[in-house]
């Protein structure tokens, strides 16, 4: 394979030609280290050299006068003119780019220093580094000031949400909050259609975010919430191949399992929260009295388990969730990819393979990630002034996680008294959560994505550049589920045998033909200092999606599930959906001496989403920049101050994202639950109001920013505020709506917010003696705000103008209902059953019992409710916390010495409210089949009634939604604290001395010892993280897929 | 050159792919309301998402009785035996809901909710504009006000006054979105009006079997007739006659048409197939692994096969019990054939057969291991007496289903679960006969010793759990009932019309035949001193007939009668030490009734009518709430 690769690149290479005058020379680095690999080229031709081992070089060149080209990777370019005689003595300079980096923009390229809308660019070598990380939004989780990345899952290959700078819109529904979309995500240029996932960070370049209007708008249609613009690595020209190969063995545990109460604190629980016996017959006092023999005198019950009375009783300790989860996993990549060009040609040709295990047994058949990339650029000068460029990519990814996803509740939910194994006695396995993963199916996701794009870059005249791009985008989904049947299970609880699974096998096909044409050109004039820059051009986007699913049940074998292969009654429906934008947008833009910079920015925009009519909209943007450390009078402040501009941007964005045929009062077909003479009928679901004119929301955008460099930029900075205005949100449930309207509202322009926030970064770097160090930290924060709806009677089930995202309403809890509470004589044995006093508050149809929680009556009407529900007859409830994420920050720092590297990387989030309701939370939360964990079991009982504890009194045996769930309503006392700081990576790298190599060929190498998510620093329970959100249907629950502690050794290679 | 071709040639590119339709994208896969109702079987397509109304016993695999035994809870029918489980008209904690929602299928309570009536109005809206003959379009139009009306009853049922909305409003139509309630006599008789339209238009035999039909609309019209008829006059609202007249009158056509039962009460509930089964007006159908919309969740096999073990506390009251009669045709207070309640074997000892499909008889066997595939083996109880009811079960003519001991789960299970012996309380679930296991039965547990099996069969079904039994939605002896019920209160009650209606339930159920004559103030000595005697026997046979159909709770309501539920829900009378003391009695002797709740006395008679949620008064202020509210 490698072979054939090398074979095929080394036609590419262009004849050398050579010439008559011999020069040499040698090139060393700034600290007097000689350079091996320098390209050589004579300037103008194809006439190219390289530096040895010992960074000499040789050229013969054409002319005497001919001009010399030194570069190489990680040094800046260098030209000299030959001189005919002389041995050169050539120092290169490092490449430090930083501020005179170029950055990618909008249909362009821009010199940092003279950007002027809100822009963050990281380098992706930078905080990949040798991190064992598989996904590219890990890596950018902390990363980009104003970049929320959310990654609520472990999961191998978790999906992620992405949103820049906060509160965006409502979504289609203003009863579920606020949204944040999505930015629009660009690779090159064009959009990303499949799962951030599908590009191996290997091949990154640059992430550049696109905050504001000023610089984001050029997008269009569907950037109003933010750009992120991936840049792909490219060859350099003249460049000799090089390969470079790396990889990663990661070893991974899970961090944060839950740990159980003890099966005595359990029995006692149960006991407290009044039940006398369990499902299997139990008599928990039988129960209680065997484990206080066992805790003292394991040896009286060598089995772990008894018999009393015919029952089974199980006496050791078990643990689901460790059974489940508490496995080791393997994980490895491997990375290669080859580079160079020719002076005309270049490429980069790259293989990735990343195979993650998860931590769920067995992991490799349910709990797996493996992943494939190829990816292929090619681009040539035709001509002087033509450019070709093809870009071929294939992504191939599979996916495998639990069909059986209630494992999780399950574990969660376990007692630590139920056996996990054989009952003595009993045929059957028992459904334990890992066994019951074990014997079912998997669901499986597989993900294959084409993509191809052909550029061509015209430069007819001088200062004149055209590119046009065409790119298509074929992402095939194709995932299974099979609800396996499984006979022979011993229920847990009742130890008596059942099955599980409907056998229902599903298959559904996913086709997105996404289609892209860019063309647009750039015309640059400079005259005396005034530089003008204007640009123009097209944009159409298109996409087709279809999906086919089909069902089937009674598989013949169990353990061959296909739709063929069922013998019950297949079930197939699709669906489609297409949408189109297309846009004109152009840009001028203008600076004096790189001093004052002036940029406008327009686009004219359709899409198919709106009603004829109303498609088309115009989006203007503007920004300045004033560069004042170029001004004369700060001249005296340049060894200093070495950079500082002024930054402002304001401008307007559309949003069309909204779901397609809005307009289209669709009436989908669907199966009623009626069957007619024994087959399935198909009807017609009724339409949703429609509203003929709505259009495009609005999203305007005023940013004031600062970017400066300290002590020759060791010190730089950058600080932006802005305030963004979405206006006429598009949104059904927009007006609270009679119910006898029968429906939602139609979809209409009806709302906005307003979401104000600031970002900072700071980065400083240096060198002491031998040692090189550097440290970079971001923060940001935003808060968004209602400005306008049509909610009049300010109902807080809806939005209200002022409502601030996030905001969590709930009650104040007081205090325990005590026994004074109660008329003298009304309580039972267990006080329960009495009768309160007068003038004591409870929840209207709630009757509490001393030791259940009473909450603040705080508008005085002796009933805890929620009254009206509106802002100004809120009843008893207030707002209580935010859980919104505030001053979210990312930390990295690195230090260098000798062949030793070392670097960090922390995240947290500063502040956040947490209302979680669940399993981890509340002790035997789910009634019925709660357990308890070790940090629960300080509940209130009537001997404890007195040392204050922190749970209210438990119910065991109560209905679902009664006696003990409005212990747990939204409330002060249990809101949790979500803040956190989380070290996510620590690497420590060997570079081996570049001598000891050359002999055997190799220009670089380097091995690693990397520790990701080693530490968290977090304020919940044991078991929760406040980023991980909980997995499963079954009620309770509350476990997430931990993150994983990945140690991982890699390498480093290039030759 | 060169250059400008290539210049020219991008910039037409431009040009050409400027098409205007490209913008354009309308849905592949959707009708619109302009093209779906077109033809008459567009409208039939359309109609059979309103049958879904009718939920019978549920629409997901592994789900209790649905919609039927829902009701039944609020009611003194059963008593749902875990903390904070009564019914909340019993204890008092009814309290007005926040937000508009809830159930909106037939026979629950009725949520403040009108997306259905929107999707029957949507259909009755095209009616006129379609490309159908005048027969044709006056058949849907029955159809569509057949399902407006069962969503008015049950709206009426529940809230009284209620908007009369018939077209599907616009978010424009603000007169009509922020109205007053209608009168509930207007709505009323709107909805008797449309039913009385359509029995005379709609087409006699429907859509093909088991669709809505002329006899359908009758059946529809006899139980709102009976339920607005009796409502008026016991709430003192005029005109009660009007609707109890049509209630005989369309009852009547039906028992011309119906004149015949099945042969066993239990077949009507587990039954495979229902169609063309005697007195069967409509039912639902279920049909074993057939998927829904690709749901493994909606599979429809829907209730499962054994009534639970530990989610389910469907414990029925021994008031429940006592109501049925004895064979002789008496109430247990003046019955020469009741046995007494010493013990759960003398309770249903010559007691009317309708007991034994609906309660669990008492018996007990002795299991032996191994418990292996297909039944679990078990033997005989020592004192042949444990066997009475397990023999007069496999005795019944034509009993396929109700054989004892009970198997918990089907057939295909490996282990059986054998339940030893009944009563099965939860607080021990040891056997009494010796049984030589290491597990005790858990399943089939109750609170107080009364087990509700009804919808229990042993239909060769092979899916573990499920049950495929087909539902009766309208047979022809609820008819009876509320033909009996509306004659007695015109005043036109007959031994003729007892014969033609209860004597064919009682003749079933191998209980001697009413005698109407002899009914007087001593016929029943437990009689509701406020109730005619005969009324007294007429209320009777309904709850029996139709016990856990889910009509109880309505019927109390109809009647006045909520203070029935408060009760004292005792259960089975034991002796204490039978029970290792574990069993809570009633009282502090060693032996008496089963209890798991204190006496209630919450019912408040605010509770007739369903408060309207809080937030819908204030979007529209102009709803009044209800009284009491």
């Amino acid at each position: 394979m490698l072979a054939s690769v090398a074979l095929f690149f080394s036609t590419l290479v262009f004849g050398q030609e050579t010439g008559k005058v011999e020069i040499k020379g040698v090139v060393k680095d700034s600290k007097g280290i000689v350079i091996q690999d320098i390209t050589i080229t004579e300037k103008n031709t194809t006439n190219v050299a390289a530096t040895n081992a010992t960074g000499e070089f040789t050229i013969r060149v054409r002319s005497a006068s001919a001009t010399l080209v030194f570069s190489g990777v990680g040094f800046q370019t260098k030209e000299t003119k030959v001189e005919e005689g002389k041995t050169f003595s050539i120092v290169m300079a490092e490449d430090v780019k930083e501020l005179s980096d170029v950055v990618v923009v909008g249909y362009g390229t821009q010199n940092k220093a003279k950007i002027t809308g809100a822009v963050s660019s990281v380098k992706m070598d930078d905080i990949l580094g040798d991190r064992p990380v598989t996904t590219t939004q890990s890596l950018l989780q902390g990363a980009v000031p104003g970049l929320q990345v959310t990654i609520n899952s472990g999961q191998p290959g978790a999906s992620s949400n992405l949103n820049v700078r906060g509160g965006t819109s409502f979504g289609s529904s203003l009863t579920s909050g606020f949204n944040t979309a999505s930015p629009l995500i660009l690779v090159d240029n064009i959009p990303l259609n499949g799962p951030l996932n599908l590009i191996d960070p290997n091949d990154i370049e640059t992430v550049t975010v696109l905050k504001d209007a000023g610089s984001a708008a050029i997008y269009g249609a569907r950037s109003a919430f933010g750009v992120v613009l991936i840049t792909t690595k490219k060859g350099t020209k003249n460049q000799k191949a090089q390969f470079n190969y790396s990889n990663n063995f990661v070893f991974s545990t899970p961090t944060n399992l839950p740990k159980k109460a003890s099966p005595l604190q359990m029995v006692q629980s149960l006991i407290d929260g009044g039940r006398t016996g369990y499902y299997a017959g139990q008599d928990l006092a039988t129960w209680k009295q065997l484990l206080q023999e066992y805790e003292a005198n394991p040896g009286k019950y060598p089995l772990g388990s008894t018999a009393a009375n015919n029952v089974f009783y199980q006496l050791a300790p078990t643990d689901a969730v460790e059974d489940l989860l508490g496995n080791n996993a393997f994980q490895q990549m491997h990375n290669l990819s080859i580079t160079g060009g020719s002076d005309k040609t270049t490429y980069r040709i790259s293989l990735g393979a990343t195979d993650e295990n998860g931590i769920i047994v067995p992991s490799v058949k349910h709990d797996n990630y493996t992943r494939y990339n190829l990816k292929s650029f090619i681009s040539t000068d035709v001509t002087s002034w033509f450019n070709a460029q093809v870009d071929a990519s294939y992504y191939n990814s599979m996916n495998t996680s639990p069909y059986y996803s209630n494992a999780f509740g399950d574990a969660t939910n376990f007692p630590s008294f139920l056996s996990l194994d054989s009952i003595p006695g009993i045929t059957g396995v028992i459904a334990s959560p890992k066994n019951t993963v074990a014997m079912t199916a998997a669901s499986t996701s597989r993900y294959d994505d084409i993509r191809l794009t052909g550029r061509v870059i015209l430069k007819p005249y001088k200062d004149l550049s055209i590119t046009g791009e065409y790119s298509f985008d074929n992402l095939r989904n194709l995932a299974t589920d099979y609800d396996q049947k499984v006979d022979g299970l011993l229920n847990p609880y009742t130890l008596t045998a059942g099955s599980l699974g409907s056998s229902l096998f599903q298959k559904t096909n996913t086709l997105t033909d996404y289609r892209t044409l860019n063309i647009f050109g750039t015309y640059l004039k400079k005259l005396n200092g005034h530089n003008f820059t204007l640009m123009g051009g097209f944009n159409q986007e298109s996409k087709y999606y279809e999906q086919e699913v089909l069902s089937k049940t009674m598989m013949i074998n169990s353990g061959i599930p296909s739709i063929s292969t069922g013998s019950g009654i297949v079930n197939g429906t699709d669906n489609y959906s297409e949408f189109a934008t297309r846009g004109f947008f152009g840009r001028l833009g203008y600076d004096y001496n790189g001093k004052y910079l002036v940029e406008l920015n327009g686009r004219y925009d359709g899409s198919s989403r709106f009603p004829d009519g109303h498609r088309w909209g115009f989006f203007p943007s503007g920004s300045v920049g004033w560069r004042l450390s170029e001004e004369n009078f700060m001249k005296s402040l340049k060894p200093v101050l070495s950079e500082f501009k002024l930054r402002a941007s304001y401008g307007t964005v559309g949003n069309q994202n909204i779901a397609e045929y809005q307009f289209f009062g669709g009436m989908n077909p669907t199966q009623p639950f009626w069957y007619n003479g024994g087959s399935s009928v198909i009807t017609l679901n009724p339409p949703g109001l429609i509203s003929p004119d709505f259009t495009w929301e609005t999203v305007s955008t005023l940013d004031f920013g600062a970017n400066f460099g300290l002590f020759k930029n060791k010190l730089t900075g950058a600080f932006d505020w802005y305030q963004r205005d979405t206006k006429d949100i598009l949104s059904s449930n927009d007006t609270p709506v009679p119910a006898t309207l029968g429906t939602s509202a139609p979809l209409i322009n009806a709302a906005s917010l307003r979401t104000k926030g600031w970002e900072a970064e700071l980065n400083y770097k240096d060198k002491i003696g031998k040692v090189s160090y550097f440290i970079g930290f971001n923060i940001f924060d935003y808060n968004s705000v209602v400005t306008s709806v049509n909610n009049p009677n300010k109902l807080l089930s809806q939005l209200y103008v002022g409502k601030n995202m996030g905001e969590i309403w709930g009650y104040v809890t007081d205090r325990f209902y005590t026994v004074d509470d109660f008329v003298a004589g009304t309580l039972d044995g267990n006080l329960k059953n009495g009768t309160l006093k007068t003038g004591v508050p409870k929840i209207g149809g709630q009757s509490p019992n001393p030791g259940d929680i009473m909450y603040k009556d705080l508008n005085g009407d002796g009933v805890i409710s929620q009254a009206g529900n509106t802002l100004s007859d809120a009843g008893d409830r207030k707002i209580i916390g935010n859980n919104t994420m505030h001053y979210q920050y990312g930390i990295r720092g690195g230090v260098s010495y000798m062949n030793f590297d070392f670097s960090f990387v922390v995240s947290g989030v500063g502040q956040q409210d947490q209302w979680r309701a669940d399993q981890l939370i509340f002790p035997n939360y789910w009634q019925t089949y709660g357990s308890l964990y070790a940090h629960q079991t300080n509940y209130w009982t009537a001997d404890k009634a007195n040392s204050n504890p922190y749970y209210g009194r438990i119910y065991t045996d109560a209905a679902g939604g009664t006696a003990q769930t409005f212990n747990q309503n939204v409330q002060t006392k249990f809101l949790q604290n979500g803040s956190y700081l989380r070290v996510r990576n620590l690497t420590l790298r060997y570079n081996f001395q570049v001598a000891m190599l050359k002999k055997i060929g190799i220009k670089r190498l380097s091995v690693n010892y990397s520790v990701e998510n080693p530490f968290t620093f977090h304020n919940l329970p044991d078991g929760l993280y406040p980023d991980v959100t909980s997995i499963g249907s079954t009620a309770g629950g509350g476990l997430g897929y931990p993150f994983m502690m990945k140690s991982s050794f890699g390498l480093n290679l290039s030759f | 050159m060169k250059k400008n071709i290539l210049t020219i040639a991008l910039l037409i590119l431009v040009f050409t792919a400027c098409k205007k339709e490209y913008l354009d994208k309308k849905p592949i896969d959707q009708l619109t309301d302009a093209t779906a109702f077109i033809t008459y079987d567009n409208f039939k397509t359309y109609t059979w998402g309103l049958y879904d109304y009718m939920s019978g016993y549920g629409n997901s695999a592994n789900q209790y009785p649905g919609t039927f035994t829902s009701q039944e809870f609020n009611s003194d029918n059963f008593s749902q035996t875990l903390t904070g489980g009564q019914s909340a008209y019993a204890t008092g904690s009814k309290t007005v809901p926040a937000t508009a929602g809830g159930a909106t299928s037939s026979q629950q309570v009725s949520g403040w909710n009108f997306s259905y009536l929107r999707r029957v109005n949507i259909m009755l809206d095209h009616v006129d504009g379609s490309e159908m003959s005048q027969t044709d379009k006056d058949h849907w139009r029955s159809v569509g006000y057949f399902f407006r009306d069962l969503r008015y009853y049950d709206l009426i049922a529940a809230f009284g006054d209620v908007p009369w909305i018939d077209h599907a409003l616009n978010i424009n139509d603000t007169t009509a979105l922020y109205a007053e309630r209608t009168p509930r006599d207007v709505v009323a008789k709107k909805v008797l009006d449309e039913l009385i339209w359509a029995e005379s238009h709609i087409k006699t035999t429907g859509d093909g079997p088991n669709t809505i039909n002329v006899h359908v609309v009758r059946a529809l019209i006899s139980r709102f007739g009976l339920f607005e008829g009796t409502w008026r006059k016991y709430h003192n609202l005029p005109d009660a006659n009007i609707y109890l007249q049509a209630c005989a009158d369309y009852s009547q056509k039906l028992l011309t048409s119906f004149p015949a039962i099945m042969s066993s009460y239990d077949d009507v509930y587990n039954s495979e197939d229902l169609t063309g089964k005697a007195g069967i007006i409509l039912f639902k159908q279920y049909i074993a692994n057939a998927t829904i919309n690709n749901s493994s969740t909606n599979i429809n096999p829907a209730v499962v096969r054994y009534t639970g073990s530990t989610n389910w506390y469907a414990d029925v009251p021994k008031d429940v019990i006592e109501s049925y009669l004895c064979t002789d045709g008496k109430p247990i207070s003046t019955s020469a054939v009741y046995a007494g309640d010493d013990s759960m074997f003398a309770v249903f000892r010559n007691r009317d057969r309708r007991l034994y499909f609906t309660i669990i008889p008492p018996y007990r066997v002795k299991i032996s291991l191994p418990q292996a595939s297909p039944y679990v083996n078990f033997t005989a109880d020592a004192n042949p007496n444990y066997a009475e009811f397990i023999n007069l079960l496999n005795a019944l003519p034509g009993n396929t289903n109700k054989k004892l001991p009970l198997q918990a789960q089907s057939p295909s299970m490996q282990l059986g679960n054998t339940i030893p012996d009944i009563p099965h309380f939860a607080a021990y679930t040891n056997s009494l006969s010796n049984m030589p296991t290491v597990v005790a039965v858990p399943q089939v547990v109750t609170r107080l010793g009364y087990y509700f099996w009804k919808y229990y069969n042993r239909l060769p079904q092979d899916n573990g759990t499920n049950n495929t039994a087909d539902c009766a939605l309208f047979r022809i002896e609820e008819v009876m009932l509320n033909y009996a019920e509306a004659s007695f209160e015109l005043g036109s009650f007959t031994q003729t019309i007892a014969d033609q209606t209860i004597n064919k339930l009682r003749a079933r159920a191998n209980v001697a035949a009413m005698n109407v004559a002899a009914i007087n103030a001593g016929f029943d000595l437990k009689r509701d001193p406020t109730v005619d005697p005969v009324l007294w026997e007429i209320r009777r046979e309904r709850r029996i007939e139709l016990f856990g159909d889910g009509f109880r709770f309505n019927d109390l309501k109809r009647w006045k009668k909520g203070t029935y539920l408060n009760q004292n829900p005792l259960g089975v009378k034991i002796k204490k030490a039978d029970y290792g003391n574990k069993v809570t009695i009633d009282g502090t002797g060693t032996s008496g009734y089963v209890k798991f709740f204190n006496a209630v006395n919450g019912w408040d008679d605010k509770f007739y009518l369903e408060p309207i949620p809080t937030q819908e008064r204030v979007i529209n202020p102009k709803l009044t709430q209800n009284p009491g509210w």
